[in-house]
């Protein structure tokens, strides 16, 4: 029998991060294909654990092979565990599964100390590890742009020393215990040709990181649309995701005063829809920024609603002042049929490729000007909706993953035995 | 009248001293040693009780004898105390005996007048047996009152390290001028030494309020150094000295024993304070030896191949939590077990986490020994001691500083530069010079004796071992190699690493240390 175990940092039922939503989904999708899977997520830190757990409790059970472990918090600089026997618990947990295949997605609240310890004790086990970011290069929240808000090209000790305010030295090992860890494991994916030369050039081999999107299950087919429909589509644009500066809100709200402050008014009205965020929260972030009228907050909404929601749209835009990995918005709106008017960096720029619009990072003139290039264009917009290629089911994912992983034999020819 | 001659005894630096009363001012004292005539360098006077007069009767004249040629004849030199047209045989025996004669029967004033002498450096007397006499007779004097008519002393610090190194701050403001200086003797349980003093030679500009009653002068702090010849058994005491105070000691003050950076912390901020910058290291040079001596290499056990064991000495210059990372790096090259020192003040919950975390990745197993800023010597020996700061040992190769073999002395540095020159005594120089970062890897025996030859004068280890591994060098007695590194970074983590008020680091204090020890013995 081969069980595969996948192990994220976070747990979707209680925060939902890209990194932990789409172990989830692999998770679930094996499980409906009856393998021997098992999940186990954690609480990013000890205030989500009070809020969840009893006093003692170390796990939650989701269901037979669903965990969440109590996270008891993590600096991301080490990436190792505070006290050592909150390591030896989680390693003992994850050793009592027995798994053959153990499949990291981020390590942080896992630690790099529990990783290499289960690792010596299962020296016959595969270890895969899906890189969602770049916090293994990155000590400032794994984005790779600077405190004082420029992009990041490379690390190296003085310059991140420059940027965190901590010692060269300290970066020397936080350098080399990562890539000490990342070379126990048998493979790294990465969901973006982006973030495997950012790794590549950090210092992992070229040739040891494979890439496989994201699996995400989306419609075959959607109805065709009118022009009627495109053309209000056309001024209709959207904003998916959350009020953290490295999203960029700031730069589309910007970009739309400036939209607004322009001479003549566009003859079909211009709307711009943020979901994911609602006024108070965005008000809070910037407190000074004036908000034009032609946006509107829509607040929250459930992941499962999103590609409807986005289908309703002519553009989704996505304005990030960070790299970006492969962004689920990426795939949602693909798997919508809408196009994108991305940053143009990083995963953004990869994943937006032929389909979408990019402008230049962080420059709110760049996006009004992206913007008003394709308001009112039903045309434009047609064309960019003919270039979108679906998103990377579930069942393909899963297929890639076994190739890359070369687990086609062990995992798919032996089938769950009970619970 | 003739001079009353009570006692005539020669110090260590032939200087002799004759002691006694005369009722005249200003008496005509030689000494006529043979055909030579001296006259005294120096000359005190002190009121004796035991006279019945407040006249200042008692005297002490110093003659220098060291300016005579010939000393290998001295012992079969005639020697007489001219006074005048009198004159005074002095056997030999005298010269050698009646230093103690003077500390057991003396009267106090005598008694008092010796300690002032020997406090001021005219007089060295080192014999082991007179200082304990001394210290038994002042175990039982009183002390003077800080603060009388005649004067006011405040001690703000008074103190000293376990190894016997000590400092003492204050002000004092004396009522009426005098000739003689404020003085010092520190005091342990058979040891006296005197304290270089600087009286007068801080700004205490804070003290105008004196005025009326003293001489306030605006410079009227003080300060002073010392240092035992080997580290106090028991309590000291400081006895500070003060001007025209002739029926008591003086001024006895108990001295506190402090961690050796709380002390160079204190003298550091006081050495700022001394407003002539040519006094600046006085302070620090007088509580250093007077010199280095190398250590050499001494008879030990033979190496016989142990269990492989490595005491592990190490300055953890990183974060804390980094320790695990270091332990585990060198696990892989340890030839047995490996016993850890920690060159920290005390163990934190996260250095026991991380000794916890890589003990359970070292397969060679892993304890923890000690865990203090001076190296202990363990109880069984290991096969091998290797010292580093972990910021070394985590950049350096470690293979062949944890290899078995060979069994030598090995000196591992870092040399940016790439130019470890061709002869033993410049390597040692720029090594020395420049702090290289450095690991030394040696059979324990051979480490534990030639590290106890390396005075405790430093605030770091790492001092002395450096120290040691110059002198390695310098001997040929180890293998030298260079790591083959180009990038390097310092750690600056832990106490080592802290910066006392002028700037510098620890190891910074014991490279100036280490400067003013060469400077006074070249």
């Amino acid at each position: 029998m081969s069980r595969t175990v996948i192990v994220s940092h976070s747990h979707p039922n209680l925060r939902y991060g890209g990194g932990e939503v789409a172990a989830y989904r692999q998770f679930e999708h094996l499980l409906a294909q009856d393998e021997d899977v098992i999940f186990v997520g954690s609480t990013i830190g000890p205030e989500d654990s009070a809020k969840f757990f009893g006093p003692s409790q170390q796990v939650l059970s989701f269901g037979p092979r669903d965990f969440c472990l109590r996270g008891r918090g993590m600096d991301s600089f080490t990436m190792e565990h505070a006290e050592v026997r909150d390591e030896d618990w989680i390693f003992e947990f994850l050793l009592a599964l027995q798994g053959d295949v153990y499949h990291f997605h981020h390590f942080w609240n896992i630690g790099a100390g529990t990783i290499r310890r289960l690792r010596a004790a299962l020296p016959k086990a595969k270890f895969i590890c899906t890189l969602h970011e770049l916090t293994a290069i990155c000590a400032n929240h794994g984005q790779m742009v600077k405190r004082s808000g420029e992009l990041c090209y490379a690390s190296s000790e003085v310059a991140c020393a420059a940027c965190v305010a901590r010692p060269p030295i300290d970066f020397v090992l936080r350098k080399t215990r990562m890539l000490e860890m990342l070379g126990l494991f048998n493979h790294l994916l990465s969901p973006s040709e982006f973030l495997r030369e950012r790794f590549e050039d950090w210092g992992v081999p070229k040739g040891r990181i494979a890439v496989i999107e994201n699996g995400l299950d989306h419609h075959a087919s959607f109805r065709p649309e009118t022009e009627a429909e495109l053309l209000a589509k056309s001024g209709r644009f959207a904003f998916f995701g959350q009020a953290t500066p490295t999203k960029g809100l700031d730069v589309l709200i910007r970009a739309a005063a400036l939209i607004e402050a322009r001479d003549e008014a566009p003859e079909l009205p211009l709307s711009i829809e943020i979901h994911g965020v609602d006024k108070d929260s965005f008000t809070r972030m910037w407190p000074d920024l004036e908000i034009p009228d032609c946006i509107h907050f829509r607040g929250r909404y459930r992941p499962q609603d999103c590609v409807d929601i986005m289908r309703g749209y002519g553009w989704i835009i996505i304005p990030s002042v960070w790299w970006e990995n492969s962004p689920v918005v990426i795939q949602e709106a693909r798997a919508a049929g809408t196009p994108m008017i991305a940053s143009d960096i990083g995963g953004m720029a990869e994943k937006t490729a032929g389909w979408g619009l990019q402008f230049r990072v962080g420059d709110p003139a760049a996006l009004a000007s992206a913007i008003m290039s394709v308001h009112g264009q039903p045309d434009a917009l047609l064309v960019h909706k003919s270039r979108i290629t679906p998103p990377l089911g579930l069942e393909e994912f899963a297929a890639e993953w076994m190739e890359a992983c070369e687990l086609r034999k062990s995992v798919k020819a032996r089938k769950l035995v009970g619970a | 009248m003739q001079m009353n001659l009570d006692f005539c005894f020669m110090d260590d630096a032939r200087i002799v001293a004759v002691a006694g009363w005369t009722t005249q001012p200003r008496p005509h004292l030689r000494l006529h040693v043979d055909d030579k005539v001296l006259t005294p360098i120096a000359v005190t006077r002190h009121v004796r009780r035991d006279l019945r007069s407040n006249e200042p009767m008692g005297l002490v004249a110093l003659f220098d004898l060291s300016q005579l040629s010939g000393g290998s004849g001295f012992e079969k030199a005639s020697i007489h105390l001219a006074d005048g047209y009198d004159f005074t045989e002095i056997h030999h025996p005298r010269l050698i005996e009646d230093a103690s004669h003077l500390v057991e029967v003396g009267v106090d004033e005598v008694f008092f007048a010796l300690l002032r002498l020997i406090a001021q450096r005219r007089l060295v007397l080192s014999d082991e047996r007179l200082g304990r006499d001394i210290c038994a007779r002042l175990r039982v004097a009183p002390s003077a009152a800080r603060e009388t008519e005649k004067h006011v002393l405040a001690i703000d610090r008074c103190q000293m390290t376990a190894s016997g190194q000590g400092a003492v701050i204050g002000w004092f403001l004396p009522a009426n001028a005098s000739a003689e200086p404020l003085c010092a003797l520190a005091i342990e349980d058979e040891t006296i030494v005197p304290v270089d003093l600087l009286p007068g030679s801080m700004a205490r500009a804070d003290l105008s309020a004196y005025a009326p009653r003293y001489r306030f002068s605006g410079h009227d702090g003080y300060c002073g150094g010392w240092r035992f010849p080997s580290p106090p058994s028991g309590a000291a005491r400081l006895l500070l000295m003060v001007p025209g105070e002739d029926f008591l000691p003086g001024v006895l003050v108990p001295i506190e024993t402090v961690p050796a950076a709380d002390l160079a912390q204190h003298v550091t901020l006081a050495t700022l304070g001394i407003d002539d910058i040519s006094d600046r290291d006085r302070l620090r040079r007088a509580m250093l030896p007077h010199m280095l001596s190398m250590p050499r290499p001494t008879e030990t056990e033979d190496d016989k191949p142990g269990d492989g064991e490595t005491l592990l000495i190490l300055d953890h210059d990183l974060a804390d939590g980094d320790l695990r990372d270091v332990l585990r790096r060198i696990g892989p090259h340890l030839p047995g077990r490996l016993s850890l020192q920690l060159l920290r003040p005390r163990l934190t919950g996260v250095l026991q986490n991380a000794i916890n975390g890589a003990a359970r990745e070292i397969s060679a197993g892993l304890d923890l020994q000690e865990v203090s800023l001076n190296i202990a010597r363990p109880e069984v020996m290991p096969d091998r001691v290797v010292f580093a700061r972990s910021s070394v040992l985590f950049q350096f190769d470690l293979k062949p500083i944890f290899a078995r073999e060979p069994v030598c002395a090995r000196v591992t540095l870092l040399d940016p530069i790439g130019t470890v020159l061709a002869t033993r005594t410049a390597q040692a120089e720029r090594f020395a010079r420049d702090l290289l970062p450095f690991a030394l890897s040696m059979p324990a025996a051979q480490f534990f004796a030639q590290l106890g030859q390396v005075p405790e004068c430093f605030l770091t280890e790492e001092a002395r071992l450096r120290l040691l591994a110059e002198a390695l060098v310098l001997q040929g007695a180890a293998e030298l190699s260079r790591a083959d590194i180009y990038r390097y970074f310092e750690g600056k983590s832990g106490p080592h690493c802290e910066n006392f008020v002028d700037g510098r680091d620890w190891h910074a204090f014991d490279a100036h240390s280490r400067q003013l020890i060469e400077e006074a013995s070249a």
